[in-house]
């Protein structure tokens, strides 16, 4: 509780000292042409220096209280934007690689990046709408407390110029539609061309794919300078709406002036106002920046409003590693992918999963390790419900390993050593023999310390680091989903082999397409249709035609990994 | 994740001076008009401020009001002129920017695409939020460069005329405003390499901040199957960390700078007040007064506000952008053609002891590969997935040179073809089927312009692609390549290369998303074209039907025919067994021995990692 107080004391405290640093020098600047009116008047009036101190002090207010500004807007902004990126990036981190609102990753790096800091400058938007406006009508005000025909004369003027701009801004956004369009011919024919890049090379044809992405430029040039032209006439409108404004004020002063209404001061202070009243229009720059603030709200709102699970908090107790899965059920855009879904894998035993490619294996496997939580039903290992479960305990518990492993940290070695606790650099290196990847990792150029990003490692030689991360470690479920798709038979049969041997009484669930890999299985779960068809033996399956019918033309690579949603 | 940051340089000025100096040479005409223009929208600042005092003295306070509107009409008509004179800059601007966007865009396509076809450039390279972010870039160059051109050459005139204006009318004054400002210039000066460095510095805080993200959502499966969720939060959440301090300091930075608006525009205003009675004393008019304090507050004070809110920002954006641009547009010259040039003769191809490796200490993807083919051949590349069959296709077509060995088309090493001969003798044709925007005439001819319409209807009749053609409204149709589906995309790239004059064809998974029927229609239609045709098989039907298969393991590679490769080595035989469809493969009644072996069920618990040894290739 003193806890939350203290961070919402911490959270307004610069959107405070925003807002009163704001309003401080909005006051400063209304009294500024005052002052500067006073101390003109004194010194003509040969009455000596003395008003130059309250003129003296208005600047200093100004001057401070907008340094003051300067800082607290922009730490406020940042402080509300990384508060929404560590927001984020805790919800995405919890919401698990399987949310039910899929996000591309680009979209999602693009909300937290650009979205969360857009979303950061509603607060100094809406404080500079309002001191902008509450400036502009204190200013029309002093005009008219000095005399009532000033800020009529003000009030005649700028709204025929305020018209005038506004339909310019209109053609303006108008022409920059177009503009925008014709930018994004370029960027796509661009996109397409670097996707058939291979056609291109092979063909020789470099030359005239230049020639035809920048065919659009020609448009984009012609829309380019019609903005400029349209920039012109809004400079035209306002180069004329500000001086005309100024010279209606000035004459009404000038003609106040030889009546003596109005002392030569006043006349400086009426030309202050007028300028401050202008500013006004200002305001329609803080409200596009507010619309814009808001747009970034709302991207962002609606990756946090997604629900996300609660956080497990029993602990495992031991157990041999028996893994039931009951009724689960997970939708995917409606339709349900696997449907009342009943699966056992019991303690100790080789499973391989088998189904044609868009059934619903992977997703399967990640239900089965708790990666995904289903959208129905209940998976339990040795008894208890995994969702239940510490992430740290369930982790330890399973093991995966992809067919498109992601290896993260800076080294090679530091991808076979993730975990929850890490493992020893000695099991990582016997992992990596068993895995078949200690050979080309040695042959790397710092070994196992290569900079992952150095590291210039095919498709087939990530599998098998992504393998060896998996058996690095003890477990008690081990998942290979399509793990070994990428590595020849050879290469695939000793990896087996040595999995045999490390994780022997290991529960295992393999995801294959491969017949061989199936018959090595102690049984093989069928998935069709979104049910388990059939757990039997391969051999005994292999009677049914339709069975067979699986391993057709799977010599493609099926997306392995999240192939399956 | 990957924690390689590398420290970009922290000064990034030079990319954007060359940038700023290699325009402004290029449109030196429209520079000097624009420099004109800008001269003469600040010119009539110089008299405003006479005007303005004349209009109080003579007229107002005098009681004239025909020379107080003489005064007000001289001021408006130089507010007007200079209006009109800032209107006049736009065309001049626009000359030099757009040209300079377009350039730039050149440039960066360029760059892009010579580098994307380049040897050893990625295949899969390309990226939708990069070329999103190299297009924001140009347009950053474009906005930034017209802003500084406008600013700071405005600020320079409009001060110089504040200066020269209160000249004409106190000369006693001039040292009251000149002097604050000389020191606001200087301490804008001193400010300026430290919001430079700590405005780059947060720049770089946000784009480790993206790539940190990037990152783990990229690898957030393997991390959550991992368990090193909580390491990898603490990452990202320090990357946030790090771009909120580089942020406060940068704030630091702005408020400073706001001491040079209290220095350059408020310190004259006060000491032209205090300074007013003695000024007074020796004959300056309240006109006077009021036309110095109106340079002071309507012209000195925006101008300086400008100059400390908005060049520097986009100085940095400019520098920034153009940096990242000199680096988009760079790219390797194309290489030289071998002297003398050869042609090769035929579709014969010869490869000897071929070994490529994707670097210096990377396994192998082929070593000491020796295949032999005739003009005329057909043959099938097989393989598991990933084992270097689309390399190969590389290696066969010259696209990579090989470690070790060489590649011999139609007599001639590839090494000895000049490009554009080897573009005619040989046609790839990738998984991805590049089909552009443009007419279908201008898809299907790409690599033999000028084809007689009456050949190209042949042969989309004989591919079976007429009926899309008439769908898109003939040859001269238009094609839009997302209206396609993949199948017909593919028939169009079919197309093309059947209808090119090359000797050799290889096609690279090319018929994936047909249907058996289109499929073997395709084949028979480059059956009947001359030549030799490379197919990288992803179906065991074109394996079947193909003169030799060469089979790849990832280690070793077999030549024969599919009957013998399939007696002789039973890695062919499971692979064939797992794409067997059931109806005549091993498990039934497959002719090899070792095929049943390995891929029946029955004889699967072998649990051996040992396997039969197969002969190499001759």
């Amino acid at each position: 509780m003193r806890h939350g107080l203290t961070t919402t004391v911490l959270r307004l405290w610069w959107p405070t000292a925003l807002v009163l640093s704001v309003a401080a020098g909005s006051l400063a600047a209304l009294l500024l042409p005052a002052a500067v009116s006073r101390a003109v008047d004194r010194a003509l009036s040969g009455g000596g220096g003395a008003e130059v101190v309250p003129l003296a002090a208005v600047v200093a207010l100004l001057t401070v209280a907008e340094a003051v500004a300067q800082y607290a807007g922009p730490r406020a902004t940042a402080e509300t934007t990384a508060r929404l990126r560590a927001a984020l990036v805790r919800h995405i981190m919890a919401g698990g690689p399987h949310p039910a609102r899929q996000t591309a990753t680009g979209d999602l790096v693009a909300r937290l990046t650009a979205g969360t800091a857009e979303a950061g400058l509603a607060g100094q938007a809406i404080v500079y709408a309002v001191a902008q406006l509450a400036m502009a009508t204190g200013a029309v005000v002093a005009l008219g407390l000095l005399a009532p025909e000033l800020a009529a004369a003000f009030l005649v003027t700028a709204p025929a110029g305020w018209l005038l701009l506004r339909r310019q801004l209109r053609r303006t956004v108008r022409r920059g539609t177009g503009y925008q369009s014709a930018q994004a011919a370029v960027a796509a024919r661009l996109l397409d061309a670097l996707a058939g890049s291979r056609t291109i090379a092979a063909a020789g044809t470099v030359e005239q794919e230049i020639e035809r992405v920048l065919r659009p430029v020609a448009e984009l040039s012609r829309h380019g300078r019609a903005l400029w032209d349209s920039q012109r006439r809004v400079a035209w409108s306002t180069g004329l709406l500000a001086p005309a404004t100024q010279i209606t004020v000035l004459a009404v002063a000038g003609h106040e002036l030889s009546t003596g209404a109005l002392s030569t001061g006043e006349l400086i202070a009426a030309l202050g106002y007028t300028a401050l009243g202008l500013g006004g229009f200002g305001t329609a720059q803080s409200l596009l920046d507010l619309a814009r603030a808001r747009a970034g709200q709302a991207r962002v709102s609606e990756v946090l409003e997604a629900p996300r699970a609660p956080v497990g908090l029993r602990g495992l107790p031991p157990g041999p590693g028996r893994v039931e899965i009951r009724e689960v059920t997970v939708r995917r855009s409606g339709r349900a992918v696997l449907d009342r879904l009943e699966l056992v894998l019991p303690a100790g035993t080789c499973t391989a999963l088998v189904g044609s490619s868009g059934s619903g294996r992977s997703l399967l496997a990640a239900v089965a390790g708790g990666l995904l939580v289903p959208d129905g039903g209940l998976v339990l290992l040795d008894g208890v419900p995994l969702d239940e479960i510490r992430p740290a305990d369930l982790r330890t518990a399973v093991s995966y390993a992809f067919g498109d492993p992601a290896l993260t940290g800076a080294t090679v070695l530091d991808a076979l050593t993730a975990a929850v606790k890490p493992v020893s650099a000695a099991d990582a290196r016997r992992a990596a023999r068993a895995a078949q990847a200690d050979t080309f990792v040695r042959r790397l150029p710092a070994g196992y310390d290569t900079p992952l990003a150095d590291a210039p490692l095919s498709g087939g030689q990530r599998q098998r680091v992504g393998l060896a991360r998996a058996l690095a470690r003890d477990c008690r479920l081990l998942v290979l989903d399509d793990a070994t798709s990428s590595l020849d038979t050879a290469t695939e049969a000793a990896v087996l082999h040595a999995v045999d041997v490390s994780h022997g009484d290991r529960t295992r669930l393999i995801v294959t397409h491969r017949t061989s890999t199936a018959a090595r299985a102690d049984a093989v779960a069928w998935l069709d249709e979104g049910r388990i068809r059939a757990v039997a033996p391969h051999h005994e399956l292999w009677r049914t035609p339709a069975y067979r019918r699986i391993f057709t033309g799977t010599g493609d690579p099926d997306g392995p990994g999240r192939s399956g949603d | 994740m990957a924690r390689t940051t590398v420290p970009a340089p922290l000064t990034t000025s030079g990319a954007a001076l060359h940038l700023v100096r290699g325009t402004l040479a290029h449109s030196r005409a429209a520079v000097l008009r624009l420099a004109w223009w800008t001269l003469v929208s600040a010119a009539p600042a110089l008299v405003s401020g006479k005007a303005l005092a004349l209009a109080v003295d003579e007229g107002f306070l005098a009681h004239r009001p025909r020379t107080a509107a003489l005064g007000l009409a001289v001021f408006a008509l130089c507010t007007l002129g200079g209006a009109w004179a800032s209107r006049q800059t736009y065309p001049w601007l626009a000359e030099i920017v757009e040209p300079l966007r377009d350039r730039l865009l050149g440039d960066v396509v360029t760059g892009t695409l010579r580098r994307a076809v380049g040897r050893g450039a990625r295949r899969d390279g390309f990226d939708a939020v990069a070329v999103a972010q190299l297009t924001r870039q140009v347009e950053a160059v474009r906005d930034a460069l017209a802003g500084q051109l406008m600013l700071v050459w405005q600020f320079v005139l409009t001060v110089g005329a504040v200066v020269v204006g209160t000249a004409f009318i106190a000369p006693a004054a001039v040292p009251l405003v000149a002097v604050p400002l000389v020191l606001a210039l200087g301490v804008f000066a001193v400010l300026a390499p430290a919001t430079v460095r700590r405005q780059h510095a947060a720049f770089q805080a946000e784009e480790t901040l993206a790539r940190e993200t990037v990152a783990i959502v990229g690898a957030l499966r393997d991390i959550v199957a991992t368990g090193t969720h909580d390491r990898a939060e603490r990452e990202v959440l320090d990357a946030v960390r790090a771009q909120l301090r580089a942020s406060r300091k940068l704030a630091t930075v702005a408020a400073v700078r706001r001491v040079i608006v209290a220095l350059g525009a408020h310190s004259p205003l006060l000491l032209v007040v205090l300074a007013a009675p003695g000024l007074v004393d020796r004959g300056m008019t309240p006109g006077d007064v009021v036309g110095v304090l109106s340079y002071v507050l309507s012209t000195l004070e925006p101008a300086v506000r400008l100059l400390v809110q908005g060049v520097g920002a986009s100085w940095l954006r400019l520098s920034v952008a153009a940096e990242r641009l000199a680096g988009a547009a760079h790219h390797p010259g194309p290489p030289e053609d071998p002297d003398p040039a050869l042609r090769p003769a035929d579709g014969s191809v010869v490869l000897s002891d071929v070994t490529f490796a994707y670097g210096p200490d990377a396994e192998p993807v082929l070593d000491g590969l020796d295949l032999s083919l005739a003009h005329g051949d057909h043959l099938a590349v097989v393989g598991p997935s990933g084992v270097g069959k689309s390399t190969t296709a590389d290696l066969l077509t010259g696209i990579l040179p090989p470690d070790r060995g060489r590649v011999v088309l139609g007599g001639v090493p590839l090494d000895r073809v000049a490009r554009d001969d080897l573009s005619r003798a040989r046609a790839l044709l990738p998984q991805n089927p590049y089909v552009f925007a443009g007419t279908v005439r201008e898809n299907l001819c790409q690599l033999a312009p000028g084809t007689p319409d009456e050949v190209v209807a042949r042969t989309v009749e004989e591919l079976g692609l007429g009926r899309v053609v008439r769908r898109l409204g003939g040859l001269d149709g238009l094609v839009d390549p997302a209206g396609l589906s993949s199948g017909e995309r593919q028939l169009v790239a079919l197309a093309r290369v059947h209808l090119s004059p090359a000797a050799l064809v290889v096609l690279d998974e090319a018929t994936r998303h047909l249907d058996a029927e289109a499929e073997q229609r395709v084949e028979e239609a480059f059956r009947r074209r001359p030549g030799t045709v490379v197919t990288l098989a992803h179906r065991l039907a074109l394996a079947r039907r193909a003169d030799k298969v060469l089979l790849l393991d990832g280690r070793r590679a077999w030549v024969g025919t599919h009957d013998a490769l399939l007696a002789q080595v039973p890695f062919y035989a499971d692979l064939v067994g797992i794409w067997n469809t059931g109806t005549a493969g091993p498990g039934d009644d497959g002719p090899g021995a070792g095929g049943n072996r390995l891929s029946s069920p029955d004889a699967a618990s072998d649990r051996s990692s040992s396997r039969p040894s197969a002969d190499r290739a001759p």
